[in-house]
């Protein structure tokens, strides 16, 4: 059986991997290619890479950053978000070593382009972003660009499901860094029918009790953590562990190259 | 198990540099190309992964391949195909607009069913009594695709199981070889997988 996938997410800015506490402030980790060798050696099941100033200051993806990550043999599956506004920035990026990529302010700005780059790569190669808060019983989206909430209305998530991705990453922005973590309460307000969108989620997933309630949630296809893996060797082998959740794939420490 | 020159095509799009890598590091001399001239010099011809079907067969045709691919298989030099590569070697499919496809395995390309699209890591159980791909059996890889392959079970070698349907992982007719998934992007169990065929069918 396919199993739920725990992903190491890198946050990207001007080059530089960063410990982001809500989006708004951040502390320096390194380079990203380093940490990308260490989640590709403790046996993460996927790795994304999210540059975060690329769309905001119009540079297009960070292909210099993704280059030097691929050339380090990673066999780990990459995703890449940042600056991607095209078809052309779509096939480039997977040109450039990302197996898939991920778009937000692509759905809403150049759908037509987003799907011609599904026609040529395959709509499994394209995961949808989405960042949200809660407000009450709803849930808002931000616009990235703006910083504004917004209700997130059923046409609009209609309009995300029926588009060419093929998984949703909701990112759970305020809660994202922060000590207090997730509260996962989004999940429950999505279709439960993983069938319908399967749901990559990410934001203050920071104890093995709260990756375990999402990992058992049945839209859920996968948890995106950040911050918690950037600490400790083997990090994500002892998290693996400590979850023992048959729907993961067990822990295989990949070990030096 | 040095000094094997293998040939990767490169079509315009896909993540090249992976599979290139995982090679590589086994020893292997590699070219990427698009050129005849270059990807003849290989020992073992490799279509890649990441693609649409037709975008993949029409790239094909746009760089004047496909009878190369075929004189190069019947030459009894091996072509393995990864993911959509492996689709391509089919004879069509249902994504995308109705464009045969290489022809050297019978059968068709359908659409998943079962699950939107089939996204992460699962086993591959060995369905073929003789095969050599025996010690992959209960090992997980790393998928990725919407469409996959059902047809005639005698060129399957091992199978994943999608809910209430098991479909070709590995499929094998002589010196053509298809993987669903992407062994590139499947850490150790990836690059031992293979190195066993690079060794094995290595028919130059």
């Amino acid at each position: 059986m396919l199993k739920k996938r725990v992903i190491g997410s890198i946050i990207v800015k001007n080059g530089w991997a960063v410990q982001s506490m809500g989006y708004k402030s951040y502390l320096p980790l390194g380079r990203p290619e380093i940490l990308a060798e260490n989640l590709d050696r403790w046996g993460a099941d996927e790795i994304i890479i999210q540059c975060i100033d690329r769309t905001k200051e119009n540079l297009g993806p960070d292909f210099d950053t993704l280059k030097r990550i691929a050339s380090k043999g990673i066999t780990t599956p990459l995703i890449y978000a940042g600056g991607i506004s095209s078809c052309m920035d779509c096939i480039e990026v997977i040109k450039s070593g990302a197996d898939r990529i991920a778009v937000d302010e692509m759905l809403r700005t150049a759908p037509r382009d987003l799907k011609k780059a599904a026609s040529i790569l395959g709509s499994q190669a394209v995961v949808g972003c989405l960042p949200i808060g809660i407000n009450g019983k709803n849930i808002m989206r931000l616009n990235y660009l703006s910083g504004e909430l917004i209700d997130l209305d059923k046409a609009y998530l209609n309009s995300i499901y029926q588009s060419c991705i093929s998984e949703l990453l909701l990112i759970d922005f305020k809660n994202e860094g922060r000590i207090q973590g997730s509260n996962l309460k989004a999940l429950d307000l999505f279709p439960t029918d993983s069938s319908k969108m399967p749901l990559l989620y990410f934001g203050g997933i920071n104890s093995h009790a709260k990756a375990k309630k999402a990992l058992n949630k049945k839209n859920v296809a996968g948890i995106v953590i950040g911050n918690y893996l950037s600490y400790k060797e083997n990090s994500i082998g002892n998290f693996k562990q400590s979850l023992t959740n048959s729907n993961i794939r067990s822990h295989i420490f990949q070990g030096a190259k | 198990m040095k000094n094997k020159r293998i040939s990767i095509l490169d079509y315009g799009f896909g993540n090249l540099t992976s599979l290139q890598g995982c090679l590589n590091r086994l020893g292997y001399s590699v070219n990427i190309s698009d050129k005849k001239s270059v990807l003849r010099k290989g020992e073992i011809l490799f279509l890649p992964g990441v693609g649409s079907f037709d975008a993949g067969i029409k790239a094909m045709h746009k760089l004047d391949l496909v009878n190369f691919i075929s004189d190069f298989k019947d030459s009894g030099k091996t072509v393995v195909g990864i993911c959509l590569g492996m689709q391509l070697l089919f004879s069509s499919s249902d994504e995308g607009e109705s464009i045969a496809g290489l022809g050297f395995l019978p059968g068709k390309i359908k659409k998943v069913q079962s699950i939107p699209t089939h996204i992460g890591w699962n086993k591959i159980n060995v369905v073929k009594k003789r095969t050599i791909f025996k010690k992959f059996h209960d090992q997980h890889f790393y998928f990725n695709h919407g469409y996959y392959y059902s047809g005639k079970s005698a060129i399957t070698h091992c199978a994943a199981n999608i809910g209430k349907k098991d479909i070709p992982s590995i499929v094998k007719k002589s010196n053509v070889i298809g993987m669903q998934f992407h062994p590139e992007k499947s850490q150790r169990n990836g690059e031992s997988l293979l190195k066993t065929i690079v060794e094995k069918f290595n028919h130059a």
